[in-house]
C-alpha cells in the first residue's frame, strides 16, 4: 500500500514538474514579444506603404496588389494576440491605454482587421477599384494609432 | 466734364471688374462654402477650435472647455467657448472677439495667456472671423463654468511685458507677387491651423522661436515630442513630395505607411480631412516651400530611429 502512494506521489511530482517545466519554456519573454509585435506591425506598415505608391498612381505594380492587402489581412486578423498583458514596458510606443481600456482597443483593433478583410474582398471583385477601401483601411489605422499608440519618442 | 469716351471707359471698367468679382467669388465658392456660417465652420475645422475647446476624453460637452493642457508653466484649463450670456461668449459684441482673436484681450481687459494661439489667429482676415463668429454662435450653449488655471505664482502679472516682447498684432498679408496657391496655403497653416504652435520650438519664456519655424520640439504638447515638419531631407519631411504631404493632411497615411496618431490624427479627423484638396494641397506648397532646418528632436542620435523606420 505505502508502495502504491509512494508510486503516485512520484508520478504527481513528476506530472507537475513537467507541466512547470513546459510553462516556462512556452511562455514567451514579454521583450520578445514586443520585438515581435513591433516586426509585424512594421511589415504591415510596409505593406500600405507599397499601395499607397500604388494606390495612387505612382508607380504601376498591379500583380502585387493581391499579396499586399491579403498580407496585411492575414496579419491583422491576430492583431490583439500581439497586446498580451505584460508586454506593456520598455521599448514600446503601446500607451497604457490598451490594456487599461480592452473593450475600447479590441473594437478599434477588430475594426481595422475588418476594414482590412473589406480590401481583399473589394481586390477579388475588381482590382481595379480598391481606393475607397483602402482609404477606409487607413482611417481604421489611424483610429488606433490616435488613443493607443505613442505618437513619438 | 466728362468727356464721352472716358465715360464708355469706365463703365467698361466697371464692367470688367463685376466680371472679376464674378468670377473671383466662383473660384471662392469651388474652395471652401459661401455662406457665412458654412464659412465659419469651415474655418473653425481648418483652426481646430474643438481641440483644446472640448474635453472629449472626459466626455465635456461640445466646445464646453475644461480640457487640461499641462504646460511648463502650469496646466491651464480652456474656457467654453459655447454661446451660453453667462458661462460662455454669448454676451460677446463682434469687437470683444475681434479682440480675443486678434490681440489677445479679453473682454474685460485683461490678457490672455499665449496657451491661446491669438498669436497665430491674429493672422486671421476679418472676414473669416466674423464668420468663426457666427459659427460659433450657433452651436448648443452648455451651462458650464470656466475652471480657472493652475499656474506658477505671479504668471499673470508678467504677461503683458511678455506680450509686449513677444507679441505683434498682424493682418496676414502675401507678398503681392507671391503665388495664390503658396499664399493661400500660408494664410491657412500659419494663421488658421497654427502649425506652428506645436511643430515650432520655444524659448524659456515660451514663445516660439521664429528662426526654428516648424522645426520641431521635444516639449510639445502633452510633454510628447513633435516632429521636425521641414523640408531637411534627414531630420524632416524633406523626401517627402507635395502629394506625399497633401496625402497625409487628409489620411493621415505617411509615404512609408505609417498613420498618424495621438494629436496629429485628432487634428486631421476634426480639420484637414474637412478641408478642399486645394487647401490641402495649398497648405502643403507652403510648408515644402519653407527653408530646410536640420535638427533632430530625439532624445539623442542614438535613440532616434531613422524617420523612414517606425516603432509599434
Amino acid at each position: 500500500m505505502s508502495h502504491t502512494v509512494t508510486q503516485s506521489w512520484i508520478r504527481i511530482v513528476w506530472v507537475a514538474g513537467a507541466l512547470v517545466w513546459g510553462a516556462v519554456a512556452t511562455a514567451a519573454e514579454p521583450e520578445d514579444i514586443i520585438k515581435y509585435r513591433q516586426s509585424v506591425m512594421k511589415s504591415v506598415g510596409g505593406h500600405m506603404g507599397a499601395l499607397t505608391q500604388i494606390v495612387r498612381g505612382k508607380v504601376e505594380y498591379p500583380d502585387d496588389v493581391q499579396y499586399h492587402v491579403e498580407s496585411i489581412a492575414r496579419s491583422m486578423k491576430t492583431v490583439l494576440s500581439l497586446f498580451p498583458v505584460d508586454s506593456d514596458f520598455g521599448e514600446t510606443r503601446a500607451l497604457e491605454s490598451v490594456w487599461s481600456k480592452p473593450d475600447d482597443f479590441k473594437k478599434v483593433a477588430e475594426a481595422a482587421a475588418i476594414a482590412a478583410g473589406d480590401l481583399v474582398q473589394a481586390y477579388s471583385k475588381s482590382s481595379a477599384d480598391i481606393g475607397e477601401k483602402f482609404e477606409a483601411l487607413g482611417e481604421a489605422c489611424k483610429a488606433c494609432h490616435k488613443d493607443f499608440r505613442e505618437e513619438d519618442k | 466734364m466728362l468727356s464721352p469716351v472716358t465715360s464708355a471707359r469706365r463703365r467698361l471698367i466697371a464692367a470688367v471688374g463685376v466680371v472679376l468679382g464674378w468670377l473671383s467669388a466662383g473660384l471662392a465658392a469651388e474652395s471652401q462654402p459661401d455662406d457665412l456660417l458654412g464659412r465659419g465652420e469651415y474655418l473653425f475645422r481648418a483652426a481646430g477650435c474643438g481641440n483644446c475647446h472640448t474635453d472629449t476624453d472626459n466626455g465635456g460637452e461640445f466646445l464646453a472647455g475644461g480640457y487640461a493642457l499641462d504646460t511648463p508653466f502650469g496646466t491651464f484649463y480652456s474656457p467654453n467657448i459655447t454661446p451660453h450670456s453667462e458661462y460662455g461668449i454669448g454676451a460677446w459684441s463682434e469687437q470683444d472677439f475681434m479682440r480675443a482673436m486678434k490681440a489677445g484681450v479679453a473682454p474685460d481687459g485683461t490678457d490672455y495667456f499665449p496657451v491661446f494661439p491669438y498669436t497665430s489667429y491674429t493672422g486671421l482676415t476679418h472676414g473669416d472671423l466674423r464668420a468663426l463668429k457666427a459659427y460659433l454662435f450657433s452651436v448648443p450653449p452648455v451651462a458650464a463654468p470656466n475652471r480657472r488655471h493652475d499656474t506658477l505664482p505671479g504668471l499673470r502679472r508678467g504677461l503683458w511685458l511678455w506680450k509686449l516682447l513677444f507679441f505683434t498684432p498682424k493682418v496676414a498679408k502675401a507678398p503681392p507677387d507671391a503665388d495664390p496657391a503658396w499664399a493661400r496655403g500660408a494664410y491657412l497653416a500659419t494663421a488658421a491651423v497654427h502649425c506652428g504652435e506645436c511643430h515650432t520650438p520655444r524659448n524659456r519664456l515660451g514663445a516660439m522661436i521664429d528662426s526654428l519655424y516648424l522645426a520641431g520640439t521635444r516639449d510639445g504638447p502633452e510633454g510628447k515630442s513633435v516632429p521636425n515638419i521641414t523640408p531637411d531631407r534627414t531630420t524632416g519631411i524633406g523626401r517627402w513630395d507635395h502629394d506625399d504631404l497633401t496625402f497625409y493632411l487628409k489620411t493621415g497615411g505617411t509615404p512609408d505607411g505609417d498613420y498618424a496618431g495621438g494629436l496629429m490624427a485628432e487634428v486631421i479627423d476634426n480639420g484637414l480631412k474637412h478641408l478642399t484638396q486645394a487647401d490641402r494641397a495649398a497648405i502643403a506648397t507652403f510648408v515644402l516651400s519653407l527653408p530646410a532646418i536640420e535638427r533632430r528632436v530625439a532624445e539623442s542620435p542614438e535613440t532616434r530611429k531613422p524617420r523612414d523606420e517606425f516603432e509599434y
